[in-house]
């Protein structure tokens, strides 16, 4: 007999909760495949380490962009792989919760349900990611007090408010921190003159890259190929350069809170004063973004103490309590 | 004889209550009940084995959220 599963399907990591044991998984999105023969070659951390680095015969892609699926067999390939990792079999086959941005559409959502079904799933069931994030953060979104949770993954970026165990207002947009990725690619283009890879571009962000100046930034050295020698060239990126490279991309994010803040009910608006927003996500580890956040908004920001985690033990715990909690899954609300 | 019909009768007494169980229209209580055990099963000490399950080593950066806490700015 399987253990449920509650998986975190995202653009950049999926991460697998197993019912009565913990996060069993936690990989990148990744997959690499032979090109000619189809073959999957490698997943997660060993196909990341594959990104633009691989021969011709060799892709190495994230089957998910924007949090919803582009390529629905690699995805349910990818899917299935993992869950054999886990030890899903064509004899066990579990009830899994998967996470999912609350923006798909409803031709994705059964796109995701499909994939993980077809991957080896029992029953599947969705399940919003800032609600997840909610739960996992520990917030007490039991009370009747406003609870605000921004969770900022690969591919989106989601501000909820939630009381009383429910959904109250909702803001997402289709950025995250790939966005951000690739305006820094898209800056050093354009302004050096160079070409970078998007694990470079990853690795400037984590290095330099903030939202607003912090104390002790420095530059870096960031090597790539002229685009009109065609040689290897290194230039140095200033920590400012970067915060003006991705100001559009922290913007669009910083303004999908303020619009969800805008969307509360006054009741709730006063709890937000006193208890804060909590950041979740990868996303919301880039330097200065809480801080952002808290100047646009004058509303305190804290950053949740598991970001990466939170969303998989929310669902972590609806796989626990599945009966109790059925009414948490999309398209259950009744 | 008396058997078979005794058993007549126990078998249409069984699908009556089937029949009747199936019908019950939903008291309110059910709704308070239910909306009940779904906040429980949201409360801090229900969650506290799974989010126990995955407690990070404590860094600089991170610390245990308190909701009675005012409130910490990142703001220098």
């Amino acid at each position: 007999m399987a253990r449920d599963l509650a998986i975190d399907l995202g653009t950049a990591n999926t991460l697998v909760y197993m019912k009565g044991r913990g996060i069993v998984l936690n990989e990148p999105s990744v997959i690499a495949l032979n090109r000619q023969t189809g073959e999957v070659l490698a997943t997660g951390h060993e196909a990341w380490n594959m990104i633009g680095r691989t021969p011709g015969y060799i892709v190495a892609v994230r089957p998910l962009r924007g949090g919803a699926i582009t390529d629905f067999d690699v995805t349910e390939r990818m899917i299935r792989l993992l869950l054999q990792r886990v030890g899903v079999s064509r004899f066990t086959r579990p009830k899994v919760v998967i996470c999912v941005p609350s923006a798909i559409t409803e031709v994705e959502r059964r796109a995701v349900t499909d994939a993980a079904r077809r991957a080896g799933a029992a029953d599947a069931q969705l399940i919003e990611q800032p609600m997840a994030a909610a739960i996992g953060a520990n917030l007490p979104i039991d009370e009747p007090v406003g609870n605000m949770v921004i969770d900022i993954g690969g591919g989106t970026s989601e501000t909820a408010v939630i009381s009383l165990g429910g959904i109250v207002a909702l803001e997402a947009v289709r950025v995250g921190s790939f966005d951000i990725d690739n305006a820094i690619q898209n800056y050093v283009r354009r302004e050096h003159g160079i070409a970078i890879g998007e694990r470079t571009a990853e690795e400037i962000k984590v290095a330099i890259g903030s939202a607003a100046a912090t104390p002790d930034e420095v530059e870096a050295e960031v090597s790539g190929r002229d685009l009109m020698m065609g040689l290897p060239k290194t230039v140095v990126l200033t920590p400012e350069e970067i915060r003006y490279a991705i100001d559009d991309v922290v913007t669009q994010i910083v303004q999908s809170v303020v619009r969800c803040l805008a969307k509360a009910p006054p009741e709730l608006a006063q709890d937000f004063l006193v208890r804060g927003m909590y950041l979740v996500g990868g996303g919301g580890l880039l330097r200065g973004l809480a801080d952002r956040i808290e100047r646009e908004t004058q509303v305190p920001v804290r950053m949740s103490n598991m970001p990466l985690e939170a969303v998989v033990l929310g669902a972590g715990h609806c796989i626990e309590n599945y009966d109790a909690l059925k009414r948490m899954f999309m398209g259950q609300r009744r | 004889m008396t058997i078979v019909l005794v058993g007549i009768v126990v078998v249409c007494m069984a699908i009556f209550v089937a029949l009747a169980v199936a019908r019950r229209t939903p008291s309110s209580d059910d709704g308070v009940a239910s909306f009940r055990k779904h906040l429980d099963a949201l409360s801090p000490e229900a969650r506290r084995q799974v989010i126990d399950r995955m407690q990070p080593p404590p860094t600089e950066t991170t610390r245990p959220i308190d909701p009675d806490d005012p409130g910490v700015h990142h703001g220098s």
